[in-house]
């Protein structure tokens, strides 16, 4: 096990750097944005550029990178986007917080209340109770999560005034005032992940409760909640807990849109601008968190198989395989 | 028990949720929390009093006055500093006062002094322009109380200027009208001793004066090589590449030069590459002796210390400026408001070394800036909120001639990107201004609370005239030579009413007539606009066939169809067209979406209505093109039509003509700007080409002329280009917003781009921040508007 996990991670390192290394010469390979400029700040910026070293051949400027990042964790300094001259790193640290914020309370949202409906679409089969559930997850899967954030923001935010149009200001997140302006780009985000995941566990639990070991737990005198709590359910989150894994990365990256709707400081709409705006530090930055939340998510998934059922072993020799 | 634990987590999680839907009175003041009570009083204030203005903000890196570049940035500094001169809205409300403020009085001329003075290269035959001496206020101070004096000045420009920092905004003090003497130098002092290639025309290096040597390389009398700039920035380009004018060469030409390109960029001037490039820039009407702009020679670069720059201090609060060229008062007095001090202590604190350079990052949170204006800045987030404050430091508190002004105490702006979002929160009062966009004028465009604001740009249908290249692009069937036809771009014009087309096509335009538009100001001691002169309005009557401007629609479906005809006609007879062929004309747009779509409808229903009963009947059609790169196709003969526009320069209008006359800018494939215009200049007929209008205009022997004959001049220059058809002004663009109900402009009116309504200077508010929250909760929040 030990073994696997190491070989993983190395492999990961080694995906980490070949992506690291494309994306580094791709962003240089976007049209020079000096060459937009008139009005007499082209010099300048050419100035500012060639100090910098960005017309020095892209190795050279690679290697540079790299001497900085491994001797300091110098990721560089944020040009266009972001605070001018902030170091990238101190800047994309004080852009995550928000992001994770209301993306760590959809999920604890959303999870719980999609298992919850999940087992009671499962238990009450093709009866009224199920048939509601399924209206209610094809709804929520089929649109768009701005569309909903839209209405939220329009029906609960600006008619009902409920709640802000905006989330606060400030990095007070664990204030009242913080919540209750997250409560619809949480909302938002989280009813896509609410619907996947009721239809996932209900798939899942639907089958589980016609197999055989559940005929014989029930021949065995459980009640069928009994039966259904203690044997049916755990074995219907093997395939789910990756999958709630997945939504971590999900949730991060498909943020975007709800970001630049309720105005949330997160890294999500920095990633576009830094693209746009040719920020080459912090492009690559925000990137690399991506990749490395991608790589160690996949590894975590791998071994989440087998620490939510035993039978299943990971990177062991042929004598450990099923 | 885990089972109850999972069912109770749940159940608070639900709640939870739920009592945060509750409804509560929202009030502007939470989401802008409270501004602080100013300690003074302007008119109209009580101390209780607070004035909040809720804005937005479209982000911002850093509002540094070396280092901004977006006008977001520029703005914030605009509530944090004090200008030298400012430009009042004047007590009439229709023009503006100039007004001494961190100034202490207006400036002196003091050319005389510095005449002859070799070592700012001042002519000895100067008399007025080139040296300004000002004297500061003595009571101005940063916010903290620290008092601002010539010194600040002087660090000021040392920074901006510095060799070492190569701050974006250096140029505004070594070229234009701001250029100090020897402040281009100061800035590449940091090459000194080097051998590095100067432009050959800034170093005085005649043409002729070239000559080959033994390799074949052109040098210098010194015996410097010179070489061609081609993927270096070239001035006489306005800042471009040679390599990106690359397309005006002929693949042989092309070839030829860039074959030989060095790894800086330059290729060695022989008689082989100056041949290929001056057989680009001939068609462009230059000469040879014009060579010597696009060439470099080498020299050695002097070092120049900062003693060397136009910069005097007099005495504490006194300073005097010498420019490289002279410069009006006028023009001085509006220039020297780009001089936004930095604070010295806090400047050097945070200069970080970026690598090959060093950089402040002063100005990128509020404990690295310091104010010396009416507001300070009490908080920052970054893309998300900035707030100011009254700077009680600042001296017009105290000062009568600002009494009743700012009446504003606290300012709260907010990154919001969705322009919905926007809207909901202006309608809520946590906005006290918003945007309109197209699909808002329906509803609010005669609202009572709506402000239109003229912008400078006019759009026109820009036309492609080069036969050959249309023809090339014709295919069996198509017809697209008939735009070389003058009497169908003519017919274009006349098919269809703007101020139909405006209502239909655009939020807020105004139908436009005439090339440049009521935002120019061609006098500005009295703000007189240029389309307010008699030969401006004269032109759009001759072009367009009226008698007076207010009777100018541009609409005459009748002429349309008689010049349609009349087109067709000699188009036909001269074999371009057969008749069945279908006019087809791609009109280049940037992304086709539904205001495109309307646009390229609105003019394909128009130009058919007008061929109804002629030749052409049913037989015209405008595709629409998604083109990101419209401008270039249309500059090189690949498209039909687009939608043409400049502005900018409001305060100077002559030089305006450069876009519509000059080669580097003309983007109408065919136009020959080398064609000649006759204009009647003081009752003197005189004919040369358009370009040597503008170059005689602008640089030559009217730049200096009366304003008359200059408006003369300018009105004949664009009738002649109108009555070229191969530009079509449609409208002006104009925005429009709405302000919340408290607010009150300094003039209804809009009065000009210097001044737009007044500003938040002259900004009063008929509730103050209490008085608006308990108003909008009356309201339920829900504003009408």
């Amino acid at each position: 096990m030990l073994k696997y996990v190491c070989k993983r991670i190395g492999l990961g390192i080694v995906s980490l750097f070949i992506i690291m290394t494309m994306l580094f010469v791709l962003i240089r390979m976007l049209p020079n944005p000096v060459v937009a400029v008139t009005g007499g700040y082209a010099k300048q910026l050419e100035d500012m550029r060639t100090a910098w070293g960005y017309y020095d051949p892209v190795i050279v400027q690679y290697g540079i990178f790299l001497k900085n990042l491994i001797s300091d964790f110098n990721w560089g300094f944020c040009t266009t986007v972001g605070t001018f001259l902030q170091p990238v790193e101190e800047y994309l640290a004080s852009k995550i917080p928000a992001t994770l914020y209301i993306n760590v309370l959809s999920l604890i949202f959303s999870v719980p209340l999609g298992i919850i409906f999940g087992v009671i679409a499962a238990v009450f089969k093709n009866k009224w109770q199920d048939q509601a559930i399924n209206i209610f997850i094809m709804i929520f899967i089929s649109i768009p999560s701005f569309v909903y954030a839209v209405l939220l923001q329009y029906i609960v935010g600006f008619q009902l005034g409920w709640c802000p149009l905006i989330m606060d200001s400030g990095t007070d997140y664990f204030s009242w005032t913080m919540f209750h302006s997250a409560i619809m780009p949480v909302l938002a985000l989280s009813f896509g992940n609410i619907a996947g995941n009721m239809r996932m566990f209900r798939a899942e639990l639907t089958e589980t409760l016609t197999c055989e070991y559940m005929l014989l737990a029930r021949t065995k005198g459980l009640t069928r909640t009994q039966a259904t709590v203690h044997h049916a359910f755990r074995n219907s989150l093997v395939p789910l807990l990756p999958s709630l894994l997945a939504q971590v990365i999900y949730v991060i990256s498909g943020s975007l849109i709800i970001e630049q709707i309720f105005a949330v400081p997160g890294i999500g709409k920095t990633y576009l601008a830094s693209i746009n705006m040719r920020d080459y530090s912090v492009f690559l930055a925000i990137s690399m968190f991506y990749v490395a939340i991608g790589l160690a998510a996949g590894i975590l998934f791998d071994l989440s198989y087998g620490i939510i059922d035993p039978r299943i072993r990971m990177g062991g020799n042929k004598t450990n395989e099923l | 028990m885990k089972k109850w634990i999972a069912v109770l987590l749940a159940a608070v999680m639900m709640l939870s949720l739920l009592a945060g839907c509750g409804k509560e009175e929202a009030t502007p003041d939470q989401t802008s929390g409270s501004a602080s009570a100013g300690t003074t009083t302007p008119a109209g204030t009580t101390k209780e009093s607070t004035y909040t203005y809720h804005g937005t903000y479209s982000g911002v890196s850093t509002w540094s006055p070396t280092d901004w570049e977006i006008s977001s940035e520029y703005d914030m500094l605009g509530y944090t500093v004090t200008v030298f001169y400012g430009f009042w809205m004047n007590e009439t409300k229709d023009g503006y006062d100039i007004v001494p403020e961190l100034a202490a009085e207006l400036p002196v001329d003091v050319t005389a002094k510095y005449a002859g003075n070799e070592t700012y290269g001042v002519p000895a035959d100067a008399t007025e322009g080139y040296a300004w001496q000002i004297k500061m206020r003595t009571n101005a101070t940063w916010e903290d109380g620290t008092p601002i004096t010539a010194h600040d000045v002087e660090y000021t420009l040392q920074q901006f200027l510095s060799p070492e920092m190569k701050n974006y905004r250096a140029s505004l003090f070594y070229t234009g009208g701001t250029a100090l003497a020897n402040a281009e130098a100061y800035y590449n002092s940091d090459k000194a001793g080097e051998v590095i290639l100067t432009c050959a025309a800034d170093l005085g290096v005649a043409f002729a004066s070239l000559s080959a040597g033994a390799d074949g390389q052109y040098a210098d009398a010194d015996g410097n090589k010179a070489y061609i700039g081609w993927s270096v920035p070239v001035e006489w380009l306005y800042g471009y590449t040679l390599y990106e004018y690359s397309g005006y060469l002929t693949a042989e030409d092309y070839a030829t030069l860039s074959g030989q390109v060095n790894e800086d960029g330059y290729i060695p001037a022989t008689d082989e590459t100056i041949g290929a490039l001056f057989n680009m820039t001939s068609t462009w009407g230059e000469t040879k002796d014009d060579l010597v702009n696009y060439m470099f020679c080498e020299n050695i670069a002097k070092p120049i210390t900062w003693d060397q720059v136009g910069y005097v201090e007099d005495d504490t609060y006194t300073f005097t400026v010498i420019l490289k060229n002279p410069s009006s008062l006028f023009d001085f007095e509006m220039n020297i408001d780009n001089l936004l001090l930095v604070k010295e202590d806090l400047y050097e604190a945070n200069k970080v070394d970026t690598g090959g350079i060093y950089k402040s990052s002063y100005g990128t949170s509020v404990d690295k800036f310091s104010s010396y204006g009416p507001y300070k800045i009490v908080s920052y987030q970054e893309s998300k909120e900035i707030r100011f404050e009254r700077n009680e430091s600042w001296f017009g508190y105290s000062d009568d001639r600002y009494e009743g002004q700012y009446q504003t105490t606290g300012i709260v702006l907010q990154q919001i990107d969705e322009h919905s979002t926007q809207m909901w929160m202006f309608l809520q009062g946590n906005l006290d201004s918003v945007g309109l966009a197209a699909e808002d004028m329906e509803k609010y465009g005669t609202s009572d609370y709506v402000y239109y604001t003229p912008q400078s740009y006019t759009y026109y249908l820009s036309l492609n005239t080069g036969f050959d290249m249309l023809k090339s692009r014709e295919v069996a069937g198509v017809n697209k030579t008939i735009l070389t036809y003058i009497d169908f771009r003519k017919a274009m014009s006349y098919s269809f009413d703007r101020t139909d087309y405006v209502k239909s096509c655009t939020a807020c335009s105004d139908p436009a007539f005439g090339l440049l538009n009521d935002s120019y100001i061609c006098d500005p001691d009295t703000g007189a606009t240029y389309r307010g002169s008699k030969y401006a309005q004269a032109t759009l009557c001759d072009v367009y066939g009226v008698s007076s401007v207010e009777d100018l629609t541009g609409y005459n479906k009748e002429e349309a169809s008689r010049l349609i005809q009349s087109a067709y006609d000699q188009c036909l007879a001269d074999g371009n067209i057969s008749e069945t062929d279908i006019v087809e004309i791609e009109y280049h747009v940037y992304g086709t979406d539904s205001t495109y779509q309307k646009m390229v409808d609105y003019i394909q229903d128009a130009m058919l209505a007008a061929a109804e009963g002629t030749s052409l009947e049913g037989r015209i059609k405008f595709v629409l093109v998604e083109d990101q790169d419209y401008y270039t196709s249309m500059t090189n003969g690949q498209d039909d039509m687009i939608n043409g526009a400049w502005g900018g320069a409001e305060l100077d209008p002559y030089s305006m003509m450069i876009c519509w006359t000059d080669p580097d800018y003309i983007m109408e494939y065919g136009f020959d700007p080398y064609q000649d215009l006759t204009i009647s200049v003081q009752g003197e007929e005189i004919t040369m080409s358009f370009n040597d209008w503008y170059q005689e205009l602008y640089n030559g022997t009217y730049a200096i002329a009366e304003l008359d004959v200059r408006n003369e001049i300018l009105a004949g220059m664009e009738k002649g280009l109108l009555l070229n058809y191969h530009m079509i002004p449609i409208y002006s663009s104009c925005g429009a917003s709405l302000a919340s109900h408290r607010l009150v402009y300094g003039s209804e009116e809009y009065i000009n781009s210097i001044v737009g309504r007044g500003g938040i200077q002259f900004m009063t508010y008929t509730m103050d921040d209490a008085q608006w929250a308990k108003y909008c909760a009356e309201q339920n929040n829900q504003l009408s508007y």
